[in-house]
């Protein structure tokens, strides 16, 4: 059964982007026939950190407006035994553009072709962000462990609630667990706690992930890095294929995700 | 002139509804009746283990550095925790109040799952919810406010003029409280985000009481 899934966090900079290219990557790798939709009409960038930006000749604005159709608007990338497409956001529109039944009827016509529409949701929660939520079946909210994140996101949670949205979850990016340690972070058992919903995963702050995104090659196609399992657990979590992480994310399973880290660097040197 | 000897009754305790009370006569050099209370509480610590411990001064409010040195040193001394209980003149609270004029009957406004940051209740009655009130959320009320869930957000009970309300939560730690138009003046104690708390209005100020969970009979 096909899924459409929005990426969202409310507030901006958090790591939406990145984080849907590499779960998209992943469950292409995986298998599952997957298309990522770039919703954040007028500041385009999807394809850039999917490295594809210069096979990008229509939009999404340009379905929405009868100037291709959605077969056309598609671009594959064939380094994920092309099971993995693309439909990117304009860069000369604006949110408005793209109205709320043309999106809809987009995401119907994907649902016959697709496992999995990962949906790159704007930040805020103005018109585009609602449209970006209105067609999805479920939503995954990303926060920063910082306060303001995790405000933003518990508005966001509010306003999904409303949207009849039922499976909402939870991933923690950029997360240190150093620091949590030191009591100088807010720990992710704290976060689920507050937030009161699953959660799906956490990444570790790694300066590779952004790296790699400005090289256009997602971490997820390197499956010799030491991150490229965190986005593939999560993938197979997301896809039923295993189980949701321990809730409180408690101490042992974090010191040893630490450990594969740790033991992944040296074994790449 | 602080006197050099400490006499027995000031440093008493009282046995109150939520626990036991601690009470200090802060006419005695204040250190040394902490130091008479620490060891008061070293000789009585079995029995007082047992029970929530709240401190307040004797006659008067202690202020609010007294109140802190006074908690941190019973932690560090005996390892266990004081909660401030907020003074108030007992010979007025004997008086009998006036009986509140019966007001109509407004159904309750009842609310299921968390309230999240940008959600607001309002109701011209009392308001029950079900799940917890999250930072950046607000309840308006006429009535009293009962949260079966923590409370970080703004409550604002008893609108505007009805101090018969109260607020009762699992876990306190508000961003903003007030009954009919009184509002909390001290940041609250961390300690109150793991108890049971009543809060109620007690001669022009609230007051922030915390419970103990009491089992079934």
């Amino acid at each position: 059964m096909s899924e459409a899934i929005v990426f969202t966090s409310g507030k901006g900079g958090v790591g939406k982007t990145t984080l849907l290219a590499n779960i998209g990557v992943a469950l292409a790798t995986l298998g599952f026939n997957t298309v990522l939709l770039d919703a954040d009409i007028g500041l385009r960038n999807l394809d850039i950190v999917l490295g594809i930006e210069n096979k990008i000749r229509f939009n999404v604005v340009d379905i929405a407006h009868g100037i291709c159709t959605v077969d056309q608007a598609l671009v594959k990338d064939h380094r994920s035994n092309a099971n993995l497409s693309i439909i990117a956001a304009s860069q000369s529109h604006l949110k408005e553009d793209l109205s709320k039944e043309a999106f809809r009827q987009i995401i119907l016509q994907l649902k016959n072709k697709f496992d999995y529409i990962l949906i790159d949701c704007p930040a805020g929660i103005e018109y585009g962000f609602r449209n970006a939520i209105r067609s999805a079946d479920r939503a995954i909210v990303i926060v920063n462990p910082e306060v303001s994140s995790i405000r933003d996101a518990d508005r966001v949670i509010g306003i999904l609630e409303l949207e009849k949205i039922k499976k909402i979850q939870l991933i923690v990016n950029r997360y240190q667990h150093d620091l949590c340690q030191k009591m100088d972070m807010i720990s992710v058992k704290d976060i689920v706690e507050l937030l009161g919903i699953k959660l799906l995963g956490v990444i570790p702050e790694d300066v590779s992930i952004l790296l790699s995104s400005n090289e256009g090659k997602p971490i997820s196609y390197r499956s010799n890095h030491p991150m490229h399992g965190f986005f593939y657990d999560i993938a197979k979590s997301l896809a039923g294929q295993k189980e949701l992480p321990s809730q409180d994310f408690a101490k042992s399973k974090t010191e040893s995700l630490w450990k594969k880290v740790k033991r992944s660097f040296t074994m790449n040197r | 002139m602080p006197k050099s000897t400490i006499p027995e009754q000031a440093v008493t305790f009282k046995g109150i509804e939520q626990g036991i009370l601690i009470l200090l006569d802060t006419s005695h050099d204040y250190e040394k009746i902490i130091k008479f209370a620490i060891q008061k509480i070293k000789a009585n610590k079995k029995f007082l283990s047992e029970n929530t411990l709240f401190i307040r001064g004797a006659a008067g409010p202690l202020d609010p550095d007294e109140l802190g040195m006074a908690r941190k040193l019973i932690r560090d001394k005996t390892k266990m925790e004081v909660l401030p209980l907020p003074w108030k003149n007992e010979k007025q609270a004997e008086e009998p109040e006036k009986p509140a004029e019966a007001l109509p009957y407004i159904p309750p406004l009842l609310a299921s799952n968390a309230l999240r940051a940008g959600q607001k209740l309002r109701s011209d009655g009392d308001v029950l919810l079900f799940g917890n009130m999250h930072p950046g959320s607000q309840i308006f009320a006429k009535g009293s406010v009962y949260i079966f869930g923590h409370l970080r957000g703004e409550v604002y009970a008893g609108l505007e003029t009805n101090k018969q309300a109260m607020v009762i939560c699992q876990g306190f730690a508000p961003l903003q409280l007030s009954i009919a138009g009184i509002s909390l003046q001290t940041n609250p104690d961390d300690a109150l985000l793991k108890h049971y708390v009543v809060v109620s209005v007690q001669n022009q100020e609230l007051l922030v009481t915390p419970q103990n969970e009491h089992g079934h009979e």
